[in-house]
C-alpha cells in the first residue's frame, strides 16, 4: 500500500537542493517551518482556502527511506546532526528535528492536551484568558485527534520496557496511563526516534504536510529562510536560499506566519529587523533524564512503542512526570557507566535493560540569543527548585526500577555510585548533588522566547498572533508560550496552531468580504 | 580540517579503548573499525565548534598518560589496563570540562562503533521482530 509520503501530487514539492534558478513566487500565506505548528497551520490555511506556501530548512525523508542506524538519522533528520547543546552552568544536549515534519518525525507522538492549571495560570497571569485557554483549544483538540486517530497505546505493543514500568506503577497503587499517541497502527519497532519505518506514527511529514499538499499547498523544502521582508511596517515576503545556492522569493499577499521554533523563530525575528526587548527572553524547556537499569528477565527496548507507558502523578504535587523510553543501543552506551571490558560487558547485557526517564517542568528561563557567526545560541541554568524537583524524581524513579526487580541500575550522577544495586542506596539520590552539572540532563520540550501578551514592552506577539512590530507577520509555534506545560507538548502546540490560523485565517476571509 | 595521521591513530586508541574487542564472547570490539577514519567523516558532518571539541578530546585522551598515570607516553604506547584507568579516570575527573569533553568522545564513539556492520545486532542479541514481520506477543505481567 503507498504511504502518504509516496504519493504527493505532481509539482507540490520543489527541494531546493536541486533548483537551477532562483524562485519567485506568490501567495496568500507563506508558512515557515513544516514542524507540529507550521504543517498544522498551512493545513488548516489550506483548508480554508488560501494559497499556502510551506519553506523548510531541511530536506523531505521519506518514510521507505528510514533505517535503524542512529548515526545516519541525525546527520539527515537532526539539526547541527544532533550535536545542539544548551550553555548556561552546564552544557544540556538539545534534539530539535531538521526536516519536512520537524521534531515530530524524530519523537514518540505522545498527545497530551493542555493541562486546565496551565491554561487558568495563563488567564490570570498573562491575560489570554478568552485567547488561548480550555474553551477556545477544545475544538482544536477534538479536530486533531480525530484527524489523526488518537489512540491509548495497544498492549500488544508495550514490549517490556513499558511493560515492566505499567506493573512496578501497580504494584506501588500509583495511578498510570498508557501513552495517547498518533500511531494507531504502531507495530512496535521502537524506532520513533529514527524516523517511523512503517509510516505508522502521524508525524507531520505522513499527515498535514502532504494533507496541505494535496489541497492545493505548495512546500519549498531544503530552503533556509534568511528573513521575513518588512516593508512600511508589513509583513510581504520571505526570502530564503536553497541548498543549491539559489535565492528564493514566496511573496505572501496576507501574512508571513512563523513556525520556526522556539530557538529559531526569535532570530529569524530579529533577522527580519523586530527589535523588541522581549525576543529570546522567557526561554524553558523541560529538562529530562534516564535511568537505565539492567533486568535478570529479558527487556527487549527493540520492540515495543519507544515511549508507550507514564504517570503525571507527581506533576502538580512535585513538578515532575515519568515515562518510559526504550533507547537504541548507539545512545544507551554513551549513558552507560564506565569504559573497556565493564563497559562492554554492560552492552552484552542490552537485551535485558530498561531505561525509565523523568521531565521536570522546571521554572528557570533561559535566553535565547544570536552567537557567533549567526548560530542560534541558548543560556539557560537549572535554578535550586528545579535541583530538587529532578533529585526527587531520580530517586522515584530509581527506587521504583529496583522494587521491580532490576539487579543493578544506573543513575549517572557524578560524585555518586555509578552502579546501585539496593533501594537504600536509590533513595539517597533525593539529596544528591545540588549542582546541575552533575547529572546528564537532556532537553527536548522548549518553550518561550517569542511571548504572547497584550504588552508590547513584555511581550513580542500579540493576542492576535501577530507581532507586536509588524502587520501580516504572525508567530503561532511554541514559542508564544508563556510558560511550559509540564506534560509533552506536541499537542498543545498543534492546537494552538490550529486556533492561531483559524482565526488568523477567518479574520481575513471577513475582511475581505466587507 | 582532516584528521593528521597522528589524530587518527590517537582517536582509533582512544574508542579501542572505550570499546575493547575480546572484552565480551558476543560483541565485538571497536578494534575492528576505522574508529580514526568514522570520526574524522563525524567531524566533518557536524558544526565547527562540536568538531573541535571531538579534536580537543582525542587530543586529550592521547596526552592524559602524563597527567593521569604520570608517564611519558601516549594513550597507544600503554597497557590496556593502564589505558582503562586513564580513559577511567578522565570520565571521573573533578573538572567538568574534562569529562564532558571525554563524554563527548564517547558519545561519538558508541555512535560509530554501534553503526559498524554486524555490532546492533550482536548487541540487540537477534533481528528485530517487526523487520521480519512477527510482532511479539503481548507482554503481561505476572
Amino acid at each position: 500500500m503507498p504511504r502518504e509520503d509516496d504519493t504527493l501530487p505532481e509539482g507540490s514539492v520543489v527541494d531546493g537542493a536541486s533548483i537551477a534558478s532562483d524562485v519567485d513566487g506568490a501567495f496568500d500565506y507563506v508558512v515557515i517551518g513544516t514542524g507540529a505548528a507550521g504543517a498544522v497551520a498551512a493545513h488548516r490555511f489550506a483548508e480554508l482556502g488560501f494559497a499556502v506556501a510551506m519553506v523548510e530548512e531541511g530536506p523531505y525523508v521519506k518514510t521507505r527511506d528510514f533505517g535503524p542506524d542512529v548515526v545516519s538519522a541525525f546527520r539527515t533528520l537532526m539539526r547541527d546532526s544532533g550535536t545542539q547543546a544548551i550553555e548556561g552552568r552546564s552544557f544540556i544536549p538539545l534534539l530539535q528535528g531538521r526536516c519536512v515534519g520537524g521534531s515530530t518525525v524524530v519523537n514518540s507522538a505522545i498527545a497530551w492536551r493542555m493541562p486546565e492549571d496551565v491554561s487558568d495560570d495563563w488567564s490570570e497571569r498573562f491575560g489570554l484568558g478568552g485567547v488561548v485557554d480550555s474553551a477556545s483549544l477544545a475544538p482544536h483538540f477534538d479536530a486533531l485527534e480525530h484527524e489523526l486517530h488518537v489512540e491509548n497505546v495497544h498492549a500488544e505493543t508495550h514490549g517490556g520496557n513499558n511493560g515492566e514500568f505499567i506493573e512496578a506503577l501497580r504494584r506501588r497503587g500509583i495511578e498510570h496511563e498508557p501513552m495517547r499517541r498518533y500511531a494507531p497502527d504502531c507495530e512496535g519497532s521502537g524506532r520513533c526516534l529514527q524516523g517511523c519505518p512503517s509510516g505508522a506514527k502521524k508525524g507531520m511529514n505522513v499527515s498535514y504536510v502532504p494533507w496541505a499538499l494535496r489541497l492545493g499547498a505548495r512546500l519549498y523544502c531544503s530552503c533556509r529562510v534568511v528573513r521575513a521582508r518588512i516593508e512600511s511596517g508589513r509583513a510581504t515576503a520571505v526570502e530564503a536560499t536553497a541548498k543549491s545556492g539559489k535565492r528564493v522569493l514566496l511573496r505572501a499577499k496576507r501574512g508571513v506566519v512563523v513556525a520556526a521554533s522556539t530557538i529559531q523563530t526569535p532570530n529569524l525575528l530579529r533577522r527580519s529587523g523586530l527589535r523588541a526587548r522581549a525576543i529570546g527572553k522567557h526561554f524553558q524547556a523541560h529538562p529530562g533524564i534516564g535511568v537505565a537499569g539492567v533486568f535478570d528477565r529479558p527487556i527487549r527496548m527493540d520492540f515495543g512503542t519507544t515511549q508507550g507507558a507514564e504517570t503525571a502523578h507527581f506533576r502538580k504535587s512535585d513538578g515532575f512526570k515519568v515515562e518510559t523510553i526504550s533507547m537504541p543501543p548507539e545512545l544507551l552506551a554513551a549513558r552507560m557507566p564506565g569504559a573497556g571490558a565493564d563497559l562492554m560487558k554492560k552492552l552484552g547485557d542490552y537485551p535485558n535493560i530498561a531505561v525509565w526517564g523523568l521531565q521536570i517542568r522546571s521554572e528557570a528561563e533561559g535566553v535565547v540569543k544570536t552567537g557567533f557567526g549567526g548560530r542560534d545560541k541558548v543560556v539557560y541554568s537549572l535554578g535550586e527548585r528545579d535541583m530538587m524537583k529532578a533529585r526527587k524524581a531520580l530517586a522515584f524513579v530509581a527506587t521504583l526500577m529496583l522494587e521491580q526487580g532490576a539487579r543493578e541500575i544506573w543513575p549517572g550522577v557524578f560524585g555518586l555510585p555509578s552502579v546501585m544495586r539496593s533501594v537504600d542506596e536509590a533513595r539517597a539520590l533525593a539529596d544528591g548533588p545540588a549542582d546541575p552539572r552533575a547529572y546528564g540532563f537532556i532537553a527536548t520540550h522548549l518553550f518561550g522566547a517569542a511571548r504572547m501578551g497584550a504588552d508590547p514592552r513584555a511581550s513580542v506577539v500579540g493576542t492576535d498572533f501577530q507581532t507586536h512590530e509588524a502587520r501580516g507577520l504572525y508567530v503561532v509555534d511554541s514559542s508564544v508560550f508563556p510558560t511550559n506545560l509540564g506534560v509533552n507538548p506536541q499537542h498543545s502546540i498543534m492546537a494552538v496552531a490550529r486556533l492561531a490560523a483559524t482565526r488568523i485565517g477567518e479574520r481575513a476571509t471577513a475582511s475581505s468580504a466587507a | 580540517m582532516s584528521f593528521t595521521k597522528l589524530e587518527r591513530s590517537w582517536a582509533r586508541a582512544a574508542l579501542g579503548t572505550m570499546f575493547p574487542s575480546g572484552a565480551h564472547p558476543r560483541v565485538p570490539g571497536a578494534d575492528a573499525i576505522d574508529g580514526g577514519a568514522s570520526l574524522e567523516d563525524v567531524c566533518l558532518a557536524v558544526p565547527a565548534r562540536v568538531a573541535l571539541g571531538i579534536r580537543i578530546a582525542v587530543w586529550m585522551v592521547a596526552l592524559a598518560p602524563l597527567f593521569v598515570v604520570f608517564r611519558l607516553r601516549t594513550l597507544a604506547g600503554l597497557e590496556t589496563a593502564a589505558r582503562e584507568k586513564v580513559v577511567l579516570a578522565l570520565l571521573s575527573s573533578r573538572f567538568y570540562f574534562v569529562r564532558q569533553l571525554t563524554l563527548l568522545l564517547k558519545a561519538f564513539g558508541a555512535l560509530i562503533f554501534v553503526a559498524a556492520p554486524g555490532v546492533r545486532q550482536s548487541i540487540v542479541g537477534r533481528e528485530s521482530l517487526v523487520r521480519l514481520g512477527r510482532k511479539e506477543e503481548a507482554f503481561h505481567a505476572p
